[in-house]
């Protein structure tokens, strides 16, 4: 089995397909706890799939462990009580529940009631607005809401999808906090392009293209905005 | 503001035909009950329904002849049903997800197998379940079968505990987010397609409790299910998808005016002025609002 050690998420020929189109295409990928990956790209449907693909939420083709036991395809049950949990993105909030359901609902799954200090806006939101409806919380409200969900999961993997969108410059810390403590008992993937987080928490960057990886590298060799908008800078497809 | 003018209604022909105004409304929102759950949570158009009323009915009948007690019947009603909804979303539905036509076709297609299939076992002749109590009321002139007041009765006690079980547990609470988002409960570990198994069993098994209740108060044949559909459906869109407390007062402003129209005008005239009393409070409700979620 492919892998750094016993604990951390090791994924080998992962392959996801949208119909025809080839989303991610036979990548392997290793991230150990504690480890914080970041996962950047021109095509952000393909990085979403390629979370979705490890978390089981879509059929996929390729070995997907988590502290060297494996997640079926199509199992996110499997996956979930593995310890992966991958953080709603901002459109997909239960909309219909209150801010304090949707951490009822992640800490029922999680199996724990006491989650990690959490910076003071995301706490806030959490009591102030536990009695709002999801639905109606901001976009960026409904990410600090998915990093609180998160928080009370029993989490081994955490895989997070543009986490960045809609926050606030001054909330960039605390989301940048949150990772770090999910950090401490986690593997980390962010999928996101936005240079403030890969600097901050980022440890390495995967960039893919067309499915492929097409670099990787620590934190000498994060690309720059500009090349993930062309990337034919990059040393393209192999 | 409905809530408001449904009372008006209720209580402008008490206390005479009261009871009986009371009577319809709660039948039009216990049988508006199981379609809540499979239309209102789901966003699936179940044409199959009424078959679920009507199977609820005639296991009742079948149960109660062969010599158990009425109660055993009427359970057992419910539970049939609520099997039949299983197999059918397990075999059927569950290929269908995020197919809204497909499911509503399929659906129909099982509501003409069930029905043909009662016919064929039960034939086509009306068939009567007694009354379970057979008495009547006298209430200022209006002579009622006692056993609608029971139907009430069980309709409130259902109504209350599906709320509770929806809004107080951690079963509700996981039936609620896999029906608002599917994708986002299963990672959080809950089993989507089980929950949404459970939701139209469920919704099933209200709906033949429903039949069974409710055949003692007409007389059974296959097409006994089908002409609860329009009025399950009215109470349901207009009672805004996924919520109980809308469901019962949409039921009570159809089914009571309906009721009080029957008295005031004629019964033909009732009908069309439901129909058309709730295309006019659809219009009046901010469009969106009420619109039921399709997965």
């Amino acid at each position: 089995m492919s892998g750094d050690g016993p604990t951390g998420l090791a994924a080998h020929g992962l392959t996801v397909r949208s119909g025809r189109r080839v989303l991610v295409d036979d990548i392997d990928l290793v991230v150990g706890r504690g480890e914080v990956l970041g996962l950047a790209g021109t095509d952000s449907t393909s990085c979403s799939a390629l979370l979705e693909g490890i978390a089981g939420l879509r059929d996929r083709e390729g070995l997907v462990t988590v502290d060297g036991r494996t997640i079926p395809a199509g199992r996110p049950d499997v996956a979930s009580r593995l310890g992966v949990v991958l953080g709603p993105t901002g459109g997909s909030t239960i909309t219909g529940l209150t801010v304090a359901e949707h951490l009822s609902v992640a800490a029922t799954v999680g199996r724990i009631t006491e989650g990690i200090e959490l910076g003071g806006a995301i706490q806030h939101l959490c009591v102030a607005r536990a009695d709002q409806i999801a639905g109606t919380l901001s976009g960026g409200e409904r990410r600090l809401l998915a990093l609180a969900m998160i928080a009370r999961t029993r989490r081994r993997v955490v895989l997070l999808d543009q986490p960045s969108e809609g926050i606030a410059e001054a909330l960039v810390p605390e989301l940048v906090a949150a990772l770090r403590s999910f950090a401490q008992d986690a593997a980390v993937i962010v999928a996101d392009s936005d240079p403030r987080l890969l600097d901050a928490v980022v440890d390495r960057v995967v960039v893919l293209d067309g499915g492929h990886v097409v670099t990787a590298g620590g934190h000498g060799r994060i690309p720059t905005r500009s090349m993930l908008a062309s990337p034919d800078h990059l040393n393209s497809r192999p | 503001m409905n809530g408001a003018f449904g009372v008006v209604i209720v209580a402008g022909v008490l206390p005479a035909d009261g009871f009986a105004v009371l009577a319809l409304a709660a039948t039009w929102v216990l049988v508006a009950l199981g379609l809540h759950f499979t239309f209102g949570m789901l966003g699936i158009v179940n044409l199959a329904h009424g078959e679920m009323l009507l199977v609820g009915g005639y296991v009742a009948l079948v149960v109660h002849t062969s010599g158990r007690s009425i109660v055993t019947a009427i359970v057992l009603g419910g539970v049939v049903a609520a099997l039949s909804g299983a197999v059918m979303d397990v075999a059927i539905l569950r290929r269908l997800r995020s197919r809204p036509l497909d499911t509503l076709l399929a659906t129909f297609g099982v509501a003409v197998v069930l029905r043909q299939t009662i016919q064929l076992l039960a034939g086509p002749n009306p068939r009567a379940l007694v009354d379970p109590i057979g008495r009547s009321l006298d209430l200022a002139g209006m002579v009622i079968p006692a056993w609608r007041g029971v139907v009430v009765l069980i309709t409130l006690l259902l109504v209350a505990t599906l709320h509770v079980l929806l809004t107080r547990t951690p079963l509700g609470l996981a039936w609620r987010a896999v029906a608002a988002s599917p994708h986002l409960a299963a990672s959080f570990g809950l089993r989507a397609q089980r929950t949404r198994t459970a939701i139209v069993a469920v919704g099933s098994g209200v709906a033949g409790l429903a039949g069974a209740l409710l055949a003692p108060l007409s007389t059974l044949t296959p097409q006994f299910g089908t002409r609860f559909l329009v009025p399950a459906f009215l109470v349901v869109i207009l009672g805004r998808a996924g919520s109980l407390k809308g469901l019962a007062t949409a039921g009570v402003i159809l089914g009571g005016s309906l009721a009080a129209a029957q008295f005031a005008i004629d019964a033909v005239a009732a009908e069309i002025l439901v129909i058309l009393l709730a295309v006019v409070l659809l219009r009046l409700r901010a469009i969106g609002e009420g619109r039921p979620r399709m997965p």
